[in-house]
């Protein structure tokens, strides 16, 4: 027998060997980079001469090495001279023998080398002063530096401009200075703090007074395809740095660390299940079967949509619905930034991908002058919130009785709570290493990560490693960069049953509804396991059946640039993502429904996305006019194939894994499958960005995209924007306003752009046969050989193209009390047109539904986001800064071509194939449908509304409705950071509103006559409810809830160890920090965040709990050493 | 510079990357070249339409509902013979089972959207293979296919036409599928059919035996063309008894058909070969199905699946293996009260073994075949390897003796309530096919036409034109009694004053029970509007016909719906 996997092998040892070779270099090359760095910077220093003076040994210094040298004159001889001969020393032994003898010391800090009179060395310089005008025409400036509340300011470092000559204020904020002359510009710099800028003129003294830098005002954010001050931006977009941002402990994915912390971006775990998959939807629903997922952007590389792991077979053996997060591959603990692309002025750069938004992550890199060598660590424990009740075994004996059942065989004499059965306290850790550090021409950093994370459900966990590497190195005068970024990823994961695509069900759900009264193990030893009944064993489930999914998957991107001239720079992007993955399923023969035979069955996928960009970016600045140009060309191809096998009937004593015995299999019941896919994209692209006087901002931007999913007639689709604002508080009318220092900074900006969504697959456009199982026929009269005939799976469409999305935004970006408290609030519409819609196809046709741009149709999405964060406190030991963002969306459909479209797909008995949502005309996505329950008469029967809201007779006029809203009305952040001297208090509040969620799962257990079914058990609550048993399962108002919820999700508490207990490194915090500890919902469900994917022939679904993994408490202690 | 003469050519390199690409794409499958492809390969999606028209079970998931894509909600949940009543929770769905039998259906019904798509899309696959076929080099293979698939596609339009009462028609090799279709009304739909059969299909088709069992021969064809004539009259107004009965005279006087000795040998999992190796003598055109264990390996995923574990009770066993363990029942459809009163009525249930038959109980089960009412029995054991004889009570969920009343509501039915019917029976150990397990779905191949129905054809046509053409009625109906009696003598022989309509409708509602003939012949006698088990209300005239889904409404300008809906 062949082996199945031979196929795989060799590429799969290739990707581990790139992940060994990355290890390799982590732990045995960078250790030699630092060092070589080091001497790179400190071999430098080569001087010799007689009677130099120490200005020139200072600017020898600083030439030959990348520090700058502050000090103030005050302190310092500047003309005592000196006679050297020195070759190859560094700084600190140049420094030690320069100043042995004076009361003179120096710390270097970073680039910087601060030069101080240092009380405590006694001795006195033995060379008498000399006089102060030591320049010919220099003029001496001496002035005393403030704060904003007019404290004297120490440390601030004071440079003349253009020069790298400068000092630092002394202990009082108080400096001396000379400088050349009048036409001096004396730079004044302090971390936190805006830069201040002072011509000299006719002054001798200058008192400066600083101002607190408005929070993050200046930070540089990526904007796709290059970066832009965030002062220079003219759309909405959100920015998540490092400490905005959780990335410790149970953390897996770059997702998680957003949820809550941007304004218009709901997230939505899938489930609670490690590593899980998030829905992401930015500004509102706005796309009904193309998806809402963002475009993820990591380094300049955009990442493959889709999880790279081959979904669950169903085909006869067990199956888990849930999905995982396809960037949990990204180690969150690399990541230095998340910019989230929001406005279509900012998104058209992505063209046809930009519809939902972009989510561009930065990884780390080396800085300049830097050796960081950090360690983080943390181990968790996760536990489930909150059990649901079910009645307990005597209850239910109770019960039973009371509803008349008199039998006694189905009635096992254990007391089981089979929730305790299946949760766990789980464990979990996670350690990353990372190695950091550049030279003035290079950088590089590298990490390391290990987290292992177990699932609150036993059996279910996840493996995790990744390794990272990312350089830059400068060469040929600087003109010549080079930057390199490659990240591998091996991730190990089980995940459990649950699911109803499953052949014999959901575990999850027999945990809740199965029997208390059976016992988990029988008298025999084996799993307590009923024939002839539907509900399984749930601890035999686990033990029984496997899902194992194991992917490696590589990012990396080359990216030279250069220099042409001055201003104008060509840079060359190759992009690589490729994953590996393989899902081996088993059913073990031990397993009741599976008769003694054991099955197994795998998938294999390998995906590769490659790009590749070339840029030309020209920069120009002409007096007051600033203008930055992109032009580029982007070329990627998207190629994916797979293959899988299933085999059935395999003898198995439990120890011998099914998966690795295939072969043992019946002949007729074993099959293999093959496919494999490719497209292409090519787009060209060009940015202007013109700025006149920092004040005046216009962006353009404009994208051709053509990709290969289009049809003939539409191959090329143009997606333009534009965006401009006005720092109005710069005007001169505005002067007095901004001088009275209540509003420091006010922007008005207003942007449109036109972005496109073509999540589709692939074949859309033209003629497709396939083979498929419904296609089949035997027509030789033997029953032993089937035609597999070959069917038109697809009926071309010429016109189709992707859908369109066209977006107004207006916004105002302010700050106010001095730059404290900062803000921005957006106004946005956005609206769909040309929806992507598998419309019901013109029949008779071969195919069920068609893929069409509907004409008519569209989603409008308007709403309101209001970001702001502030000091409240902000003291030299002391500090609180609160931030916070909200938003509400208002979402609409609109003139549809088709009466309504059904989804949300309801389950449990009676409830087959009942879509309990739709996408209806003037309501909004996935509005829930169905009868209004108006309580149960005097009987226990179930009375349902009529038209005019009375109880209606009978079925026939039983009036349905539009019941609800799944979409939040409203949702929020508040972040709480509060620092006292070495303590940090980080807590992290979210909540949604408004939104009506459907509690399936209730839905399907609370019923009464679960009772006299042999397995069945029902809530405490059931029993109470008023129901008589007897009533049909209509889907109504009953089981919809109010989803809305207020989360503590994130409270951390850090403590900076000490410098003295911790000699020989820079720093170390220990943290301790929970997840999830507190809930406030009305919700009787195990939690208010829902997601179970309940769509309906490709149109997704909102707000449907049916069944889900719930999302665990966690809490977790770690600690962060930088060496 | 030096550095630029390093830089330049490398600059140029790299721009030849940008050679502009044409955006190709591939996919698994192909797009569209046949040459490569077998005849069969072709041809077998028409067929495969067959088998999901007639599946009563789901391709994917184990413990669901039947097939809501098939003949069976709308043929026989529409009927007197079969309804599916909820059962404390279960079997609401939505209404939609209960609306099958109230005929108070709506153009968003499931079972009314899912039935239209798959019948047109057995046209469009039958027009699709036709194309495909123009291709290639026109053998006498590829002729008689050809005239097999005029033949299906008039089958498919048959249905649309009977069901619906319009077709929405495209040329075979009309290929923009994003223009609107023809739509045919019932008369020109009827005309359309009947001279395609006759012009095309027929001359073109194979003669008996001359190709595989399983596929049409010109006597399927005759059938067709005579089911078409027998409901003329329903379809247009005009009497068509006069050519049916030409075409169920050629069929029967050509003998190569003849009524089973053994009624139940007709509907066993082994039908193809059960007799002497040749297929079942009665079997003029048959969808042919296979057991299989995992529809993801072997296809077919039309799965003729469970119709008895979705009549049973949910405790309720065939034997060790049926259902398989860890599957159960689904004690979904139930005869009505009724029927089952006519039927007793009607026949002698003592002798009739269309009736019941006890050829299986107390061997391995304790179900007969037929109509199983009362206490009902199951094995004391469910260990595949114990061979234990002893039977026990079934009992209900909770814990009752699992008795089948004859009465049964519609809404809010107990365990007990309603009669379950086996026809299609399951394999079990005794039968002579090797069976290593228990198939999620049966080998019983379907019978679409069989000869006993050319037979009640001809006594009904006779009878309404008051002719004997071919045989008086009364002979064609004691020639199907006689071997219908478990004694095979003329203890059950009607006399030619017993023959009446109601008379032929009983015996077509005993003969041909679940075989998806129901509702037509209810509609052929006047039957179809009025009261029954349940249903105390006459429907109006309009639900002769079902609603156009609203879907194509939606998307089809000239289509326009039904009156009454």
């Amino acid at each position: 027998m062949k082996n199945t996997y031979g196929k795989n092998l060799p590429f799969k040892t290739q990707i581990n060997n790139v992940l060994k070779i990355i290890l390799f270099m982590l732990v045995f090359i960078i250790p030699d980079m630092v060092k070589a760095s080091r001497q790179v910077d400190d071999t430098g220093i080569t001087l010799s001469g007689k009677n130099i003076t120490l200005m020139e040994i200072i600017q020898n210094i600083e030439q030959q090495t990348n520090y700058l040298c502050l000090f103030s004159s005050n302190d310092l001889n500047l003309k005592r001279k000196f006679s050297l001969e020195v070759k190859g020393v560094t700084v600190e032994v140049l420094l030690n023998d320069l100043f042995q003898n004076s009361p003179i010391s120096y710390k270097i800090q970073g680039k910087q080398i601060i030069l101080f009179k240092d009380k405590k060395k006694k001795k006195v310089e033995n060379i008498a002063p000399l006089p102060q005008n030591m320049g010919v025409n220099e003029i001496s400036i001496t002035g005393q530096i403030l704060d904003e509340t007019g404290v004297p300011m120490p440390g601030v470092s004071v440079t003349i401009k253009g020069s790298k000559k400068g000092m630092v204020s002394d202990i009082n904020g108080k400096f001396t200075i000379q400088v050349p002359d009048q036409g001096t510009i004396l730079v004044f710099s302090f971390i936190g703090y805006k830069k201040k800028e002072v011509i000299v003129g006719s002054q001798t003294t200058i008192n400066v007074k600083m101002e607190p830098d408005a929070i993050a005002l200046e930070q540089v954010v990526a904007i796709g395809y290059g970066t832009v001050k965030k002062s220079d931006l003219t759309s909405s977009m959100s920015s998540l740095r490092k400490e905005d941002m959780v990335s410790e402990g149970s953390v897996t994915s770059p997702e998680e660390m957003m949820k809550g912390r941007v304004s218009g971006m709901q997230i939505t775990p899938n489930s609670g299940e490690p590593g899980s998959g998030m829905s992401i939807v930015i500004r509102g629903a706005s796309a009904i079967q193309t998806g809402q997922q963002p475009l993820f952007v990591i380094d300049g590389v955009p990442l493959q949509a889709g999880s790279p792991e081959p979904s669950s077979g169903t085909m006869g053996i067990e199956s888990s619905s849930s999905n995982s997060s396809p960037f949990r591959y990204i180690n969150p603990s690399d990541i230095q930034s998340i910019d989230v692309l929001k406005g279509a002025s900012a998104t058209a750069i992505y063209g046809s991908r930009g519809a939902n938004g972009v989510v561009l992550i930065t990884t780390k890199k080396g800085e300049q002058g830097k050796t960081i060598i950090e360690y983080s660590s943390s181990f968790n424990i996760s536990e489930l919130p909150k059990k649901l009740n079910m009645l307990s075994a005597s209850e239910f004996v109770q019960q039973r009785r009371k509803f008349g059942v008199t039998d006694t065989t189905s009635e096992y004499g254990a007391n089981t709570n089979w929730q305790d059965q299946i949760f766990r306290t789980a464990v979990g850790q996670k350690h990353d290493l990372s190695f950091s550090g550049g030279t003035k021409s290079g950088s590089y950093f590298g990490s390391v990560g290990y987290q292992n994370q177990e699932g609150i459900i036993k059996k279910s966990d996840m493996d995790k490693y990744n390794a990272r590497l990312n350089i830059y190195q400068k060469l040929l005068n600087d003109k010549l960069t080079i930057e390199g970024n490659m990240a591998a990823s091996y991730i190990k994961q089980n995940t459990v049953p649950i699911g109803e695509a499953s052949k014999t069900g959901d575990m999850l759900f027999y945990a809740l509804e199965s029997n208390p009264t059976m016992p988990v193990k029988s008298d025999t030893g084996g799993y307590f396991q009923l024939p002839g009944i539907a509900t399984q064993n749930p601890v035999a489930m686990l033990n029984y059946l496997t899902n194992q999914s194991k992917s490696t998957r590589i990012i990396g991107n080359f990216t030279p640039s250069y220099e042409i001239i001055k201003g104008l720079t060509y840079k060359l992007n190759i992009g690589i993502d490729h994953a590996d993955a393989t899902r081996q399923q088993q059913e073990y023969s031990s397993y009741l429904p599976a008769v003694g035979k054991a099955s197994a069955l795998f998938n294999a996928q390998s995906s590769t996305n490659t790009t590749l960009d070339h840029t030309l970016n020209f920069d120009k600045t002409i007096n007051k006019h600033h203008v930055t140009v992109l032009a580029g060309y982007s070329y990627e191809k998207y190629y994916v194939e797979g293959d899988g096998g299933y085999s059935w009937g395999m003898k198995n004593d439990d120890k011998i894994n099914p998966i690795y015995n295939m072969s043992n299999g019946i002949a007729t019941n074993m099959g293999t499958w093959t496919y494999s896919s490719k497209d292409e994209m090519q787009s060209f692209f060009g940015r202007v960005m013109y700025s006149f006087n920092s004040k005046y901002r216009l962006t353009a931007t404009v994208r051709r995209d053509g990709s290969s999913k289009f049809g003939a007639n539409n191959k090329y689709g143009t997606f333009p924007s534009l965006g401009g604002s006005w720092s109005i508080l710069d005007e001169k009318f505005m002067e007095s306003l901004k001088n009275s220092n209540v509003l420091n900074d006010l922007k008005i900006r207003v942007g449109w752009g036109q972005t496109g969504n073509a999540n589709i697959g692939r074949g859309n456009s033209t003629w497709q046969y396939t083979s498929l199982p419904s296609a089949t026929a035997i027509l030789n009269g033997k029953t032993d050989s089937i035609t597999k005939g070959m069917v038109l799976t697809q009926t071309p469409n010429p016109n189709l193209k992707w859908e369109t999305s066209v977006q107004a935004e207006f916004g105002i970006d302010f700050a106010l009390l001095k730059n404290r408290l900062t803000g921005s609030i957006d106004l946005f519409q956005k609206t769909t047109k040309n929806m992507l819609m598998s419309v019901p196809a013109k029949q008779p046709s071969p195919t069920e539904t068609i893929l069409i741009n509907v004409d008519k149709g569209s989603i409008i999405n308007k709403g309101l986001e209001i970001s702001l964060g502030g000091y409240v406190l902000q003291k030299s030991d002391m500090s609180l800064f609160i931030s916070g963002n909200f938003t509400t969306i208002k979402n609409t459909v609109q003139d549809l071509p088709v009466t309504s479209i059904p989804t949300g797909n309801a389950s449990g008995s009676g409830m087959t194939n009942v879509a309990v949502e739709r996408i209806a005309n003037g309501q909004p996505m996935y509005v829930f449908y169905g009868a209004k329950f108006l309580g149960f008469d005097a009987k226990g029967n179930a009375t349902y509304a009529d038209a005019n809201g009375n109880p209606a007779k009978d079925s026939a006029s039983t009036a349905m409705f539009y019941l609800g809203n799944p979409n939040p009305k409203y949702i929020w952040g508040l972040s709480i950071k509060y620092t006292y001297k070495v303590f940090h208090l980080d807590i992290f509040i979210e909540g949604k509103h408004g939104q009506t969620i459907y509690n399936n799962t209730a839905n399907s257990i609370d019923n009464l006559s679960n009772l006299t079914k042999q397995s069945l058990n029902v809530f405490e609550s059931t029993v109470v409810s008023g129901d008589n048993g007897n009533n049909k399962t209509l889907f109504s108002s009953r089981y919809l809830e109010n989803g809305g919820f207020v989360r503590l999700s994130d409270i951390k508490l850090s403590v900076d160890m000490p410098r003295a207990w911790i000699k020989g490194i820079k720093s170390a915090t220990f943290f301790i920090k929970g997840n999830n500890l507190l809930l406030l919902t009305k919700y009787k469900g195990y939690d208010p965040e829902v997601n179970t994917n309940a769509g309906m022939n490709g149109v997704g679904s909102a707000g449907i709990d049916y069944s889900r993994y719930p999302k665990a408490r966690i809490y977790t202690v770690g600690v962060d050493i930088t060496l | 510079m030096k550095t630029k003469k390093i830089i330049y050519p490398i600059f140029f390199i790299v721009l030849l990357f940008i050679s502009c690409t044409k955006l190709n794409e591939t996919f698994t499958g192909s797009t569209g070249d046949v040459y490569s492809l077998s005849i069969e390969q072709i041809v077998a999606p028409a067929y495969s339409n067959l088998y999901h028209l007639w599946c009563q079970g789901e391709t994917t998931n184990a413990a669901v509902a039947p097939s809501e894509g098939g003949l069976f909600p709308i043929q026989e949940l529409s009927s007197d013979e079969a309804m599916i009543p909820t059962r404390k929770t279960d079997w609401y769905d939505g209404g939609k089972w209960q609306q099958d039998y109230l005929l108070t259906w709506t153009p968003n019904h499931d079972h009314i959207k899912q039935l239209y798509v798959e019948l047109s899309e057995g046209i469009a696959r039958a027009n699709g293979s036709l194309l495909s076929l123009d291709k290639l080099s026109q053998t006498s293979a590829v002729k008689t296919y050809q005239a097999e698939l005029h033949f299906l596609r008039c089958y498919y339009s048959y249905l649309m036409m009977d069901i619906y009462g319009q077709v929405p028609y495209r040329e075979y090799n009309e290929i923009d599928f994003l223009k609107d279709p023809q739509i045919l009304d019932r008369k020109s739909a009827f005309d359309k059919i009947v001279s395609e059969l006759k012009n095309i299909a027929l001359p073109g088709m194979a003669d008996y035996n001359k190709i595989p069992y399983g596929r049409p021969t010109k006597d399927a064809c005759k059938m067709l063309l005579a089911k078409l004539y027998l409901n003329e009259e329903v379809y247009t107004g005009v009497s068509g008894y006069k050519d049916c009965l030409t075409y169920l005279n050629d069929i029967i006087s050509s003998h190569h058909y003849a009524i089973a000795d053994d009624y139940w040998k007709i509907f066993a999992p082994d039908n193809n070969i059960n007799n002497n190796g040749n297929a079942n003598s009665e079997l003029i055109f048959v969808g042919v199905q296979k057991e299989v264990n995992n529809p993801a390996v072997l296809g077919n995923s039309g799965k003729w699946d469970r119709p008895f574990m979705l009549a049973f009770g949910y405790n309720h066993k065939w034997s060790q293996n049926v259902p398989p363990v860890g599957g159960t029942n689904i004690n979904g459809v139930v005869a009505p009260e009724d029927f089952c009163i006519m039927i007793c009525a009607h026949t002698d249930t003592l002798k009739d073994m269309r009736w019941r038959d006890d050829r299986f109980v107390g061997h391995r089960n304790y179900i007969y075949l037929g109509f199983n009412y009362g206490q009902q029995y199951n094995f004391t054991s469910f260990d595949p390897k114990a061979i234990d004889s002893t039977r026990k009570l079934a009992r209900t969920r909770s814990g009752k003796p699992l008795i089948y009343t004859f009465d049964c509501p519609l809404l809010n039915a107990t365990e007990n309530n309603g009669v379950r019917v086996l026809k299609f029976y399951p394999n079990t150990p005794d039968l002579p096919i090797e069976q290593t397990s228990f198939g999620e779905s049966y080998s019983n191949d379907y019978p679409i036409f069989r000869i006993a129905d050319a037979y009640l054809m001809r006594a009904e046509c006779n009878l309404r034109l008051g002719t004997s053409d071919g045989a008086a009625p009364v002979e064609d109906i004691n020639a199907i009694r006689f071997k219908r009696n478990k004694n095979k003598d003329n203890s059950m022989n009607v006399t030619a004053g017993d023959v009446t309509p109601d008379f032929i409708l009983a015996e077509r509602g005993i003969e041909l029970y679940q075989e998806m003939h129901r509702r037509q012949d209810l509609i052929r006698f006047g039957k179809f509007l009025g009261p029954k088990a349940s249903k105390t209300e006459t429907s109006p005239a309009s639900r002769l016909l079902c609603p156009i889904p609203q879907p194509q409404i939606d998307i089809i300008k000239n289509l326009k719906q039904n009156p009454g809906y």
